[in-house]
């Protein structure tokens, strides 16, 4: 077991834990951040994607002693109350139906679009396949990332 | 997922009844409304102090969209706005006996129910208020929420008037709002939970917390049947919030409701910690009789059992005839795998289990089934017995099965704590209630250009047959029949026979099971008789429905019939063929294929067009037409319809499950792969325009789309794909055909 200091969503957190315990458990299990979703646990679905310093992460994938000097977002912290233009752009397509990984590809499309404000069909599709969608959405995934980075619906 | 649920609830539900919902006693319902200040005007509507409109609504949403149906239905009838209706899944209990989702037929059982309930308490509210002030009820309208009196200029909002009106008769005759007054139905309505769904407020079952609740991961035995004999938790100890364990004994696999495997419950203070430490469990297993079960030997048995087959299905003409006046004659075998559902949450369950009562809190759309598990587990009455329905993570039909949540059952009663199972991905794909693989003969002869014999041997797996026989009727499995018997084509000569098994697996429904595999048989089977022909696919099949009149096919233990209405495929498949450019250029190594089906009244038909490259195909684009009756909300039509071709080409090109030494061999998204993103081809939808009542979306538009996948491969390459899924077929030396 052993203290850790997170900086998650803006704010400090600690937490008491095996240092190895992944970083997706520490949010559901320990904080209470059930956004974040167990899909696979083996870093293949994506579903878990948080953003470690900006950058979409696996957090099934990241043991929480590692995350110790990175800035930690998760989908509650994307924004206060759903106002990122990703979000925006989702709720306009309405893209989710089950809805169960929609915050993995939220996650996932913002930390795209930070870096690339005008990603083509090929970049959405290429960044996007990091996460499953069993629903099988993805088309309106594509649709609400064009809507976001302000162009024409693809 | 099976056509039963849908006629069971039209035998047996309050939903069935004549007098509808209002029959139930007003306020007498023991139903609790989330505003204890409200007031509830029936069984299934209560007005809160604030306004809102609370629905109790037997129906599970599992990404299908029913809550924004009957949320869209209520806005419209009582003239409130959208987002001031809430909708609840109710426990089952007195007015919600037989509470299950499936067979794609929500919206047709309960769309014209919910309008003339909706419809009642409006005239109920108008009522109160013409009372109030002594105006005739001609005087008054609503809107937004409130009765208005426009000749005053007064008005009262339902939450003031909801007592008064919880006091009066249920009126029998009040009008139902005209369609060409409809403000949200028949356009698109966003999904009641999309802002809760895109900040990770909406709660899954995954998600949820009791007080004092442990985590549990269960270690199963291996193999249908296995036994333990001995377990040594030592090594878990070095896990940190390892908490100890518990064994949980199993049934036997033909056991109603659910088949649970011996296990082991792992007890710990966290969700890792507990699968930390059942994999460090060490145990010993008698693995039983079923150690040696693998598919190759089960296929070739499937494969013996077609031949065989004796329960004719459909028979129509003298098919020893049409096979031999002909110009040409065909067979071929078909085969398909065993399919896992994989939805992305996987299964889980909270269970609080005391002498006196049971709360299980289940991510389910099968509720009723679940209680009469949990009384058979616990012995306790009924009313002792309480399901909360949370948000779901896709089921596709594996969460009609409710053995995970009856493990939870076992493993809170053992503990004598609350307890919260999560299954691992890898448990999801091992312990799955799988789709049935199938073997089929088919025959078929050719003459003059036309289709002229049509013959079916079938064999596969009945879900019911092994836990539910007395579904059967003389041994008939019709969830297996019916869909193969409302092959739409007037074929001269027609032979349809089954034979079926209970395997010594759980298997289950999936997207409507039996539909997946007799649309896609048939319609692969069709594509290689029409090119025998010489014919269009589009142009061969005009041909054969060419009467444009309907067929029905009768259920066999009377829950009435199945229509194909040939007329309405006629008009889809007009549709289609401008709509996906079929009769444009292709480019090299370019394909297109043509698959409909008819499922639960809805008749639709695809065009898949796609490219192979050196064995790869890159799926380029999908067209669906569809009609499913009037369009209650067009966007979640092209959602569903959207969803399903997704999830069937995932199968298509996939999907497959085996086994080894009675065991799943696949483990994950690894060695089960569904589509992505970048594999994902342009889809485009369109709705007819139709006069029919209103028919699901949940399950069909995966029923076509293996079938048209197939034929496209043909189109491009000249390979006949006749054993799913697709896999790397294309990629070493096949079969062709001139």
């Amino acid at each position: 077991m052993a203290r850790i200091e997170l900086r998650l969503n803006g704010c400090l957190r600690t937490v008491d834990c095996d240092r190895s315990m992944p970083l997706l458990w520490v949010l559901r299990d320990l904080i209470g951040l059930t956004g974040t979703k167990y899909g696979c646990g083996i870093g293949m679905c994506g579903v878990c994607t948080v953003h470690l310093d900006g950058d979409p992460a696996r957090s099934c994938l990241v043991k929480v002693a590692d995350c110790a000097d990175r800035e930690i977002t998760t989908i509650e912290g994307l924004s206060g109350s759903g106002e990122h233009p990703v979000q925006r752009a989702w709720m306009a397509v309405n893209v989710p139906q089950c809805g169960y990984c929609q915050p993995a590809q939220i996650m996932a499309a913002a930390a795209l679009l930070a870096r690339n404000p005008r990603p083509d069909r090929a970049e959405i599709d290429r960044h996007m396949s990091s996460v499953l969608c069993r629903c099988g959405t993805y088309p309106r995934v594509r649709q609400a990332i064009a809507l976001a980075a302000g162009r024409q619906v693809p | 997922m099976r056509k039963l649920t849908r006629r069971e609830f039209l035998a047996r539900t309050a939903w069935a009844g004549s007098g509808l919902f209002l029959a139930m006693p007003l306020a007498a319902t023991g139903i609790r409304a989330p505003d204890r200040q409200g007031t509830t005007l029936s069984a299934y509507v209560n007005i809160g102090s604030d306004g809102m409109v609370h629905l109790f609504y037997p129906f599970t949403e599992m990404g299908q969209g029913v809550r924004t149906l009957s949320a869209t239905v209520a806005a419209e009838e009582l003239d409130v706005v959208f987002d001031c209706v809430r909708v609840h899944t109710p426990s089952p209990g007195p007015g919600f006996d037989d509470m299950q989702t499936g067979g794609s037929y929500t919206a047709r059982a309960t769309f014209g129910r919910l309008r003339q309930h909706f419809a009642a308490v409006r005239r109920m509210l108008e009522q109160a208020a013409s009372e109030h002030w002594q105006v005739p009820l001609t005087a008054l309208r609503t809107s937004g929420g409130r009765v208005i009196h426009d000749d005053s200029g007064r008005s009262l909002g339902y939450e003031e008037l909801a007592y008064a009106a919880a006091q009066l008769p249920v009126p029998d005759d009040a009008p139902l709002k005209a369609r060409n007054r409809f403000r949200l139905l028949g356009r698109p309505q966003p999904h009641v939970h999309v802002a809760d769904m895109v900040t990770g407020r909406a709660v899954y079952g995954i998600d949820q917390r009791v007080e004092g609740m442990v985590h549990a991961a269960l270690v199963r035995a291996p193999v249908v049947g296995g036994r333990l004999r001995s377990a040594d938790d030592q090594p878990c100890h070095n896990v940190g919030g390892y908490l100890g364990h518990v064994v949980i004994r199993g049934n036997a696999v033909n056991s109603y409701p659910e088949h649970l495997r011996d296990g082991i419950a792992v007890l710990a203070s966290n969700t890792w910690a507990a699968h930390e430490a059942a994999q460090r469990l060490v145990v010993d297993w008698e693995l039983g009789e079923n150690a040696g079960f693998d598919t190759p030997t089960y296929m070739r048995r499937l494969e013996a059992s077609a031949s065989a087959s004796r329960h004719t299905v459909r028979e129509e003409g003298d098919l020893a005839e049409g096979l031999t006046q002909a110009d040409r004659v065909l067979e071929a075998t078909y085969r398909g795998p065993f399919l896992a559902h994989a939805p992305m949450e996987p299964m889980n369950a909270v269970a609080i289990v005391t002498d006196a009562h049971c709360e299980v809190l289940a991510p389910t759309h099968a509720q009723s089934r679940l209680v009469a598990g949990i009384r058979q587990l616990t012995g306790l009455p009924a009313d002792a017995v309480t399901v909360r329905t949370p948000l779901i993570g896709g089921s596709f039909g594996r969460r009609l099965q409710v053995d995970y949540a009856l493990e939870a059952v076992l493993i809170a009663k053992a503990a004598g704590r609350p307890v919260k199972l999560t299954w691992s991905r890898e448990e999801d794909m091992r312990f799955g209630c799988l789709r049935s693989p199938y073997v089929q003969k088919m025959q078929g002869a050719v003459r003059g250009g036309r289709v002229t014999a049509f013959r079916q041997q079938i064999a596969c797996s009945s879900v019911w047959q092994l836990r539910e026989p007395h579904m059967l009727v003389d041994g008939l499995d019709d969830t297996v029949a019916m869909p193969a018997a409302v092959l739409p084509y007037a074929i001269p000569n027609v032979r349809i026979s089954q034979h079926t098994t209970a395997l010594p697996y759980p298997i289950g429904w999936w997207r409507a099971s039996y539909p997946t595999i007799q649309h896609t048989v048939q319609e692969c089977w069709m594509d290689e008789l029409i090119h025998a022909a010489g014919r269009d696919a589009f142009d061969a099949r005009l041909s054969l429905l060419s009467g444009g009149d309907t067929i029905e096919f009768a259920w066999h233990n009377g829950w009435g019939t199945d229509k194909v209405d040939r007329s309405r495929l006629i008009r889809v498949l007009e549709e289609l063929r401008q709509l996906s450019r079929w009769d444009s250029p292709k480019k090299p190594g370019q394909g297109r294929g043509l698959a409909m089906s008819v499922y639960s009244d809805t008749h639709l038909a695809q065009v898949v067009e796609l490219t192979v490259h050196d064995g790869e195909i890159q799926l380029d684009r999908v067209t669906c037409v569809v009609d499913c009756g009037f369009a209650i909300n067009p966007d979640t039509i092209a959602a569903q319809m959207e969803g399903g071709i997704i999830f069937g080409l995932s199968a298509a090109l996939f999907g497959q499950i085996t086994f080894e030494k009675g065991r799943v061999v696949q483990s994950n998204f690894t060695d089960y792969r569904i589509l992505t993103c970048r594999e994902t081809p342009e889809i485009h939808v369109h709705i007819v325009d139709s006069q029919a009542e209103v028919s699901g979306v949940g399950e069909p538009g995966t029923h076509p789309v293996m079938a048209a996948t197939c034929s496209a491969v043909f189109d491009a390459t000249g390979v006949r794909i006749r054993s799913l899924p697709i896999a790397d077929q294309l990629k070493k030396p096949q079969r062709t055909e001139s």
